[in-house]
C-alpha cells in the first residue's frame, strides 16, 4: 500500500464526527504526510456522506433515477423526522455502457451525540442493474460504525454485503390491478427497489440486535468473569506451592 | 509523533497494529518509531522458540535487549539464544511467572500468555529493596483479542507495611458469532488510573507478599476493566445505532384515568352545569 492510499484509508477509518473535528484530524494527516492532499480526502468523505456537490445535477438524471430517489427520499423522511440529531441524505448515479443501464445509490445515516460522546453512522451503497422497465438486479454493502469515547476510545464496527438478486414488478402490478390504480412501469419498478433495500435493512438491523445478545459469550470466552472454581485466585496458596517446587527443582536462584 | 498519538487516540484499536507500522514506515524517523512503541506496546507480539525449557513469552520494551527479547523462562534472549545478564531479582521473576501462569490459565485459559519481567535497579543505587517491573497478558482466538499491560512499581518495605504503584492498559476486541456475509468487532481501548495501596508485608516473607499484593491489585483492575467494557462501553456503542434505527415510537397516553380529573368529572357541580348547557 503507497502512502497515499494508507492516508485515505486512514481518514476514512475515523469515527463518525463534525465538521470542526473532522478538519482537526486533517490538519493531523498534513502534519504527518505534508504533501497529503486534503482536497481528495475531503471529497472522498463527502461522497461517503452524500454530502452534495457541484457534479450532482438533478436536470442531468432519468426519470427512473428521480423516481426511485424520490420514493426513497419520502420512504427516510418519514422514518427518521421523529428521531433527534440524526442526519440522513442520499445520493444517486447512473451510468449506460454497451445498451445497459445501471444506477448507483448511496445512502447516509448520522448521529453526533457530543453530550455523551457517542456518535454513530450507517452508510449504505446499492447498485441496480435495470434489465427491462419491469426487471431489475439488486447488490449492495451497508457499513456501520459507531464510538463511544469518554474517557476512553471504544469502536463497534460491522459490514454486510448483499448479494445480487433478480427484482421484478409482478407484485406491484397485482397491487395497483387490486387497488385499481394506474401506475407507471417506472414507479412500480421503484417502489419494488425502495421496498426490497428496506426489507434488507430492516433485516440487517433485527440480526445485528440478535449478534449484540452474543457478545457476552464472546467476552467470557476470551477472559472469564471469575475462574471455573468460582472464587477469586488464591495468591497466598499459589505463592506457596510455586516456591516450593521451584525450591525442590533447585530453578530458584537468588 | 504528537500527530500521530492523537489520530491513534480516535481509529479503531481493531486497526492499531496495523496503523502503527505504516505510521512506522512512511512518517516515523527511528528514534520518533522507538518513543511510539515506547507507550503503545499493545497488542504485544509474541515468540514462540522451540527450546528446551522455553514456553511462548510477550515481546515488549521492558524484555528488549537491543534487536532482541529476553525469556522470562530461560533468561536467554532470541533470536538466537545468548544468555542475558543475571538479574538479583530473576529468582523473585521466575517466582512471578509461575504464579502468573496458574492465574492467567484460570481466567484466560491455557491458550493466553503471560509474562512477568522485573527491572533490574540501576548498579550502585541504593534502592532500599524497591524495584518495578510488568505484568503482561495476551489472549488471540476466534472470539476476540485480550492484550493487557500492567507496569509496577514496589517502594521500598517500612516496617510492616509497603506501597505498591499499578498503571494498567488494556486493548479489547471482541468478535461476536455472526453469518458469513457479516462482520461485527468491538474493539476498544481502556486504561486505568494508577492505582497505588500500602499493604501489609512480612519482612520474614518478603518476596512471596509482593507476588500476593500485586497480584491482588492486578485482579481487581482487571475486572474492573472488563466489567466496564461490557457493561458500559460496549452497550453505549450499541445504542447510538439502535437509537438511530429502532422503529419510531407513536405517543400513547398513559393508561388509566388521572384520579384528580376523575373527581372533577364526578362532581355534582360539574354534572349540573353540564346539564345545564345542554338544555341550553
Amino acid at each position: 500500500m503507497d502512502k497515499n492510499t494508507f492516508v485515505k484509508k486512514l481518514f476514512l477509518s475515523l469515527p463518525p464526527m463534525d465538521q470542526h473535528d473532522l478538519e482537526v484530524s486533517l490538519d493531523r494527516l498534513e502534519t504527518l504526510h505534508p504533501h497529503v492532499n486534503k482536497d481528495v480526502l475531503l471529497a472522498a468523505h463527502d461522497v461517503r456522506a452524500c454530502v452534495n456537490t457541484s457534479n450532482d445535477n438533478d436536470a442531468a438524471k432519468s426519470s427512473q433515477l428521480m423516481s426511485l430517489l424520490r420514493r426513497l427520499q419520502e420512504k427516510r423522511d418519514k422514518f427518521y423526522a421523529s428521531k433527534q440529531n440524526v442526519e440522513h441524505r442520499l445520493i444517486g448515479s447512473e451510468t449506460s455502457k454497451d445498451g445497459t443501464k445501471s444506477m448507483h445509490l448511496q445512502t447516509y445515516l448520522c448521529q453526533l451525540d457530543a453530550p455523551n460522546a457517542r456518535s454513530g453512522s450507517w452508510v449504505a451503497s446499492w447498485q441496480i442493474l435495470v434489465v427491462s422497465e419491469r426487471e431489475c438486479q439488486l447488490s449492495g454493502s451497508v457499513e456501520i460504525h459507531s464510538r463511544y469515547a469518554e474517557q476512553t476510545n471504544v469502536h463497534m464496527q460491522a459490514t454486510r454485503t448483499f448479494p445480487e438478486q433478480s427484482l421484478n414488478t409482478e407484485q406491484q402490478t397485482v397491487n395497483s390491478k387490486v387497488a385499481d390504480e394506474q401506475i407507471s412501469h417506472e414507479k412500480q419498478l421503484a417502489v419494488t427497489i425502495v421496498d426490497a433495500i428496506w426489507d434488507m435493512e430492516e433485516e440487517l438491523f433485527a440480526d445485528l440486535q440478535r449478534m449484540f445478545d452474543k457478545v457476552d459469550d464472546s467476552l467470557k470466552r476470551i477472559r472469564r468473569i471469575l475462574p471455573i472454581t468460582k472464587t477469586k485466585f488464591k495468591w497466598d496458596s499459589a505463592t506457596s506451592k510455586h516456591v516450593k517446587l521451584l525450591n525442590e527443582s533447585g530453578s530458584l536462584h537468588k | 509523533m504528537d500527530a500521530a498519538q492523537l489520530l491513534l487516540r480516535d481509529l479503531p484499536p481493531a486497526d492499531f497494529a496495523s496503523n502503527m507500522e505504516h505510521f512506522e514506515s512512511f512518517f516515523l524517523n527511528d528514534e520518533a518509531a522507538a518513543a511510539m512503541r515506547n507507550q503503545y506496546q499493545l497488542p504485544f507480539v509474541v515468540m514462540d522458540v522451540a527450546e528446551p525449557g522455553e514456553r511462548p513469552f510477550l515481546c515488549c520494551q521492558a524484555n528488549r535487549v537491543l534487536d532482541k527479547h529476553r525469556s522470562p523462562w530461560t533468561n536467554k534472549c532470541w533470536p538466537y539464544g545468548q544468555e542475558a545478564n543475571e538479574s538479583s531479582l530473576r529468582g523473585l521473576e521466575r517466582m512471578m511467572n509461575e504464579v502468573w501462569d496458574s492465574y492467567k490459565n484460570l481466567y484466560y485459559g491455557s491458550e493466553s500468555i503471560g509474562s512477568v519481567y522485573l527491572v533490574e535497579p540501576k548498579e550502585g543505587d541504593d534502592n532500599g529493596g524497591s524495584f518495578s517491573g510488568v505484568f503482561c497478558i495476551h489472549k488471540d482466538t476466534d472470539a476476540g483479542i485480550w492484550s493487557g499491560i500492567h507496569q509496577f512499581q514496589v517502594g521500598s518495605p517500612d516496617d510492616d507495611l509497603c506501597s505498591y504503584r499499578v498503571e494498567s492498559s488494556v486493548v479489547m476486541i471482541v468478535k461476536p458469532k455472526t453469518d458469513e456475509a457479516t462482520q461485527l468487532t468491538f474493539s476498544g481501548a481502556l486504561s486505568k488510573e494508577p492505582v497505588t495501596k500500602e499493604m501489609k508485608v512480612q519482612k520474614a516473607y518478603l518476596q512471596s507478599n509482593h507476588i500476593e499484593n500485586l497480584g491482588t491489585i492486578i485482579e481487581e483492575i482487571e475486572m474492573e476493566l472488563r466489567s466496564n467494557f461490557e457493561t458500559v462501553c460496549i452497550p453505549k456503542t450499541q445504542t447510538v445505532i439502535v437509537d438511530m434505527q429502532k422503529e419510531p415510537t407513536k405517543f400513547k397516553p398513559p393508561g388509566g384515568v388521572n384520579p384528580l380529573m376523575g373527581m372533577m368529572m364526578n362532581s355534582d357541580m360539574l354534572k349540573k352545569r353540564l346539564a345545564k348547557q345542554t338544555q341550553e
